[in-house]
């Protein structure tokens, strides 16, 4: 059985709380209806861009359960988020300007209702995904757990999100990680329109069984039983027992959003929940108890409305965004390439040469002793996984808030053995082993990375990122966006990618190129050991989220690799062999491959230019644009499939560029097969482009038979 | 004042002309009626005269380019005039003419007047008919953007950057690249050429400057290819470019089928012996040719619907009966017409073919000389050709290809066998004209006029 209202005529519960933090919570509410409704007015008067989800009858959640947090306490918020923005403190004038997307909003008027998170406050994200903040909830309180802050994470989020994967992925590995986290769901009776008693089997709150944690339920129109609910959720985490699950029952006086006609439920049942209004019986209970006098309370609810006047008036007067700042914040840029106007901006076609770029101030923190940017490669050889391998154990030496987090990395080393001897060097607790919970993985670490961890994720495959996308595309790649460049994610994605294995359709995918397409990432594909640590260096070092991409042939590939730590600049490509007759573009398994390629030609009295992107995003289009006003002739090669694939940008920013004045024949693109990648050798190697496929377009481009 | 000498037009279907050689130079005085230079057609070379008298100023088209009907090839200067002559805007190219388009008849008629190539002008009629607003629109157009027509020319972004640079036309570049299409390298040469004519004469309007070309892609030298290496590319001359397009339009249009019969070739043969040893010195030389035009025409007096051609969906007998008789040429073939050949006498016939042939050969053909023929023969019995089909010369309706006269074992009327020369003679022909009975009657009688020529006199 599953009940939605509890006892309507019950006081709320007596808590003895000073009488200043009992105010204190009757004024936050009222600033939450008043912040509310004007917020629904601002809409009507066609103020307001977007939607919005009004919070209006459930503010005892907000106000009750962040009253049992100190002010170091984080927390993650919803879609319906202004409450808990509000409880925790944020700026209601800032709020405002935001939701009419002004400069001085809390996101600078990049996110909107749906984000108005003041990170710096603790709050690290209202969250326009139902469950899309429950990764970062957990990875920050990893965060807080690994780096020792004793801080506290309460996670909010509605029924809707309890038939959400991302509920269980977290709420397990919160539980087996013992982690210092609260889950709060908000069970307001309604997922748009789906009832909580249709869409959930059983109670939300004995859910929390199946996760090995206590798992209450309470009013949500008693401010004090919620306190005390979530007060006795949040010592226990404090005490190092870890999480909880509270559901608070309540109610949403309005529609999902504005749109909402709410045909799913009666005027009555709305008439019936606000009978039990939160706010007023809260009111009661105080004046009952002494602690105020009506008129008190009237000057309190009058206080809060005037507060959300002078914020509308704040939020009226203030200016738009100027349009110049289109892309400021989509990636975090380091200091000195901000005050560089070249540099401003982060260049994901470096069209112009790169300079000398100074050194991640990450990097240069962190080793006391390094290599610089692109060393001699010296005369020690590792293979790619040793390389990787070393660049992870570098990195956590000399950081401790490096870790690593994936599935299978600990004893077993990995799918493909990268971070053997990892586990026994640093340890369970920085080299963290996951259940099969790959969107958990993403966003664990996306959490984390915004919460002063550098987490390494690995996915066994690169094809099971599809599993994560959620909190990579959604999450990780446009949190520092959403929040108008008020935070960092810094965090690394390693894919084991590419065919030539064996292992078919579901282990051999090459997916790089969906990534270059999300604004927010920078998608890194080295092909030689000495860039594959280099490079990794550079991404950790990097404060935003680095897709990087492993092709599994390339593990065991042997090269030079300096044994100091140094970077690769990520967005430069490297000119791997000079010719005069037809530029070879490429990156990962490509460039063997054409290096290969070239030399056969060379003996044929063919001279190809071989370049090494490196990184595809951001991309050195400067290298290229060189290289085919010298040769006039331009061959793009990847694994990936051709259509729609990388080589089309490429060869669509050369037609572009004025290196398309020097063409002397078409530009050539060779790409995967449309085709899942089958299990036999022969038609294995057939669906991607090899080194004589590869031979055979750079022989006729060269001759003009293109 | 500058005077223009502007290509002229000789012939009716003439769309444009190649420049074969200047006569005079920059500088040269020319007088008025004075041949100033050579001009190649589709068909002949004809000599250009000067309007007036003067200086000859300045040139703007180099031998080999092809110039559309009207446009200024050189101006003339009054004697002691400056020769800086106003800088025309650059010729556009004509672009090889495709399969002619339908259009009106006034569009047609106002595309003749302006030396349109109709094939140019995109039709907006019915069915994609050519209508007079399409040439307008097409003239204002060109009128407006000379250079319009040298984005046709199919050449890579950096010969087209080469040769913007350089000043090269493009349209007057033979590209070396997959289907003709021009490479820089193609500019460069173009550019070396134009450089070196420059040094011998002073500077024409469009040659280069005197910068040094720009860094041109290279195209390797390849070892161990698998595909032919390319010795020469020759553009097509005016009358390739006619072979090519009146060939190819011949097979694309004309559905054409093949009969064929062997002639016992013995008293021909005798009687060209007969002429032969009869004939004096300085008189024609008799050939067997001449004898197969004779017989032809005989053949053709008894069959018109083999002296007919097919025109703007109908069926044309002509009354003459000009026998066009293929000569190769170093270029080529060049077609020379017999007119009147049925009443021409054998002598006459064979005086003709010699007079032909010799002037075809030197160039001095004129205009005059190839045109109106109505039946065409092609003899390659001077090689070891055995037998042939030829492809019909449209609009003619046929054309007769004839072997080599080799001895063959042949019966005689008593079943025995004997030993006698026989040629095979094919005939090709129009079937939207003629069907197979007519040509085999036709065929019928060529070979009893040959096998018994008393027949012919």
């Amino acid at each position: 059985m599953t009940s939605s209202i509890v006892d309507t005529n019950a006081p709320v519960s007596a808590q003895a709380l000073p009488f200043e933090r009992l105010l204190k919570m009757l004024y936050e509410m009222h600033l939450i209806r008043a912040f509310e409704e004007a917020a629904e007015q601002q809409y009507f008067a066609g103020k307001v861009h977007g939607t919005m989800h009004l919070y209006i009858g459930e503010e005892a959640t907000a106000v009750g359960c962040i009253a049992a947090l100190e002010p170091g306490d984080q927390i993650t918020s919803t879609h319906r988020g202004h409450g808990h923005a509000i409880a925790k403190g944020q700026d209601v004038r800032e709020m405002m300007a935001e939701l009419l997307a002004k400069r001085t909003g809390v996101c600078r008027g990049l996110g909107g209702s749906m984000h108005m998170a003041d990170v710096e406050l603790g709050n690290l994200g209202a969250n326009g995904i139902v469950a899309g903040g429950m990764g970062s909830a957990v990875g920050a309180a990893l965060s807080a757990h690994l780096l020792k802050t004793g801080r506290m994470v309460m996670c909010f989020f509605g029924d809707g999100a309890v038939s959400n994967g991302n509920f269980h992925e977290t709420l397990n590995l919160a539980s087996i990680w013992k982690l210092p986290v609260v889950f709060v769901c908000e069970n307001n009776q309604y997922a748009m329109s789906m009832p909580a008693r249709e869409a959930i089997p059983v109670r939300v709150a004995d859910r929390a069984a199946a996760y090995a944690m206590p798992g209450v339920q309470v009013d949500g129109m008693d401010v004090l039983a919620v306190y005390q609910a979530a007060k006795a959720a949040v010592d226990r985490a404090r005490a190092g027992q870890g999480p909880s699950l509270v559901e608070v029952l309540t109610y949403r006086y309005k529609g999902h959003s504005r749109s909402d006609k709410q045909v799913y439920r009666s005027k009555e049942e709305v008439k019936a929940w606000q009978a039990r209004d939160a706010i007023i019986r809260f009111e009661a209970h105080l004046i009952q108890q002494g602690v105020l006098t009506r008129a008190q309370a009237d000057d309190i609810r009058n206080r809060a409305i005037r507060d959300i006047e002078e914020a509308v008036a704040f939020a009226d007067a203030s200016p738009e965004p100027d349009p110049a700042e289109l892309l400021n914040e989509v990636y975090y840029e380091e200091p000195a390439n901000r005050t560089d106007p070249a540099m401003r901006g982060i260049m994901l076609r470096t069209s112009a040469p790169i300079n000398a770029r100074p050194l991640p101030t990450w990097f240069t923190r962190t080793f006391a002793q390094h290599a610089g940017s692109e060393p001699p490669p010296g005369e020690r050889e590792l293979t790619g996984s040793e390389a990787l391998r070393e660049a992870m154990a570098q990195a956590m030496e000399a950081a401790p808030n490096v870790i690593l987090i994936g599935e299978d990395i600990g004893k077993y080393g990995g799918a493909f053995g990268v971070t053997l001897g990892l586990y026994d060097r640093f340890g369970p607790e920085r080299v963290r082993d996951t259940p099969i919970s790959e969107n958990a993985i993403a966003g664990v670490s996306f959490g984390a990375g915004m919460t002063g961890l550098v987490p390494i994720a690995e996915f066994q495959f690169q094809d099971f990122v599809t599993l994560a996308m959620e909190q990579i595309v959604l999450q990780a790649a446009k949190v520092r966006y959403m929040f108008g460049g008020r935070t960092i994610c810094q965090m690394v994605v390693r894919l084991p990618a590419g065919s030539g294995t064996g292992a078919a359709a579901q282990h051999s995918e090459s997916l790089e190129s969906w990534f270059v397409n999300v604004p927010g990432l920078k998608v890194v594909a080295p092909s030689t050991p000495y860039d594959m640590k280099g490079l990794l260096l550079a991404a950790i070092s990097d404060q935003n989220p680095i897709i990087f991409v492993e092709h599994k042939l390339l593990y065991r590939v042997k090269g030079p690799v300096p044994e100091l730590p140094y970077v690769v600049p990520i967005g430069k490509a490297a000119v791997r062999r000079a010719g005069r007759h037809v530029t070879i573009v490429g990156a990962s398994i490509a460039m063997p491959r054409a290096l290969e390629a070239a030399a056969q030609l060379a003996g044929e009295g063919i001279e190809c230019e071989v370049i090494d992107l490196r990184t595809l995003k951001p991309y050195d289009l400067h290298t290229i644009m060189q290289s085919v006003k010298k040769t006039g002739r331009l061959l793009i090669a990847h694994e990936a499939p051709l259509i729609g694939g990388y080589g089309a940008e490429i060869a669509a920013a050369i037609a572009q560029s004025e290196a398309f004045a020097y063409l002397e024949a078409p530009i050539v693109r060779l790409g995967g097969a449309d085709v899942p990648i089958p299990y036999n050798r022969t038609l294995e190697r057939a669906a991607t482009p090899q080194t004589e496929d590869i031979a055979e377009a750079a022989r006729r481009l060269a001759r003009l038979q293109i | 004042m500058a005077v223009p000498i502007i290509m002229p037009k000789f012939e009716m279907a003439q769309e444009s002309g190649t420049i074969a050689r200047w006569l005079k130079q920059v500088g040269d005085p020319v007088s008025k009626g004075e041949a100033v230079l050579e001009v190649e057609t589709d068909k002949i070379t004809m000599e250009v005269e000067s309007p007036a008298d003067g200086v000859l100023a300045q040139v703007l088209a180099e031998p080999g380019a092809r110039v559309p009907i009207g446009q200024p090839i050189a101006y003339l200067a009054a004697a002691g005039e400056p020769t800086a002559a106003p800088s025309p805007a650059s010729q556009p190219a004509s672009a090889p003419a495709g399969r002619p388009p339908k259009a009106t008849p006034i569009a047609q008629k106002l595309a003749a007047e302006h030396g349109i190539d109709l094939s140019q002008v995109t039709g907006t009629g019915r069915d994609g008919q050519v209508t007079r607003q399409d040439v307008e629109a097409f003239i204002a157009r060109h009128k407006a953007h000379p250079q319009a027509d040298q984005a046709k020319v199919a050449a890579v972004p950096a010969a087209r950057r080469m040769a913007n640079e350089l000043g090269v036309d493009l349209s007057h570049v033979a590209g070396s690249g997959p289907g003709g299409r021009v490479q820089s390298s193609d500019v460069a040469r173009a550019a070396a050429a134009q450089r070196e004519a420059s040094t011998q004469r002073p500077v024409p309007a469009h040659s280069a400057p005197a910068s040094a070309a720009p860094a041109m892609v290279e195209t390797p030298e390849v070892k161990g290819q698998r595909t032919p290496t390319v010795r020469r590319t020759l553009p097509l001359s005016g009358m390739r470019r006619t072979i090519a397009q009146r060939m190819s339009q011949s097979v694309r249009e004309a559905p054409q089928f093949n009969l064929s019969v062997d002639v016992d070739m013995s008293r021909a043969l005798a009687i060209i012996e007969d002429w032969r040893a009869a004939q004096a010195e300085g008189q024609p030389r008799m050939t067997l040719t001449a004898l197969l035009v004779k017989t032809c025409a005989w053949a053709l007096q008894r069959h018109p619907a083999l002296n007919a051609g097919f025109k703007d969906e109908a069926i044309i007998e002509w009354s003459d009966i000009n026998i066009g008789v293929a000569v190769a040429v170093d270029e080529g073939l060049i077609v020379p017409v017999i007119h009147h050949a049925d009443r021409l006498s054998l002598l006459e016939i064979a005086a003709r073919l010699n007079d032909v042939s010799a002037r075809g050969r030197a160039g001095q053909l004129q205009l005059a000389d190839v045109q109106g023929g109505t039946f065409t023969l092609s003899n390659l019995g001077m090689f070891a050709v055995d037998r042939f089909t030829a492809i019909v010369n449209p609009p003619q309706a046929a054309i007769l290809a004839v072997g080599r006269a080799a001895k063959r074992i042949v019966p005689d009327d008593q079943g025995q066998t004997r030993v006698a020369p026989i040629a095979t003679l094919t005939v090709s022909a129009d079937h939207r004209v003629v069907d197979g009975a007519q040509v085999g009657r036709f065929l019928s009688d060529l070979q009893r006029g040959l096998e018994r020529p008393g027949l012919l006199l």
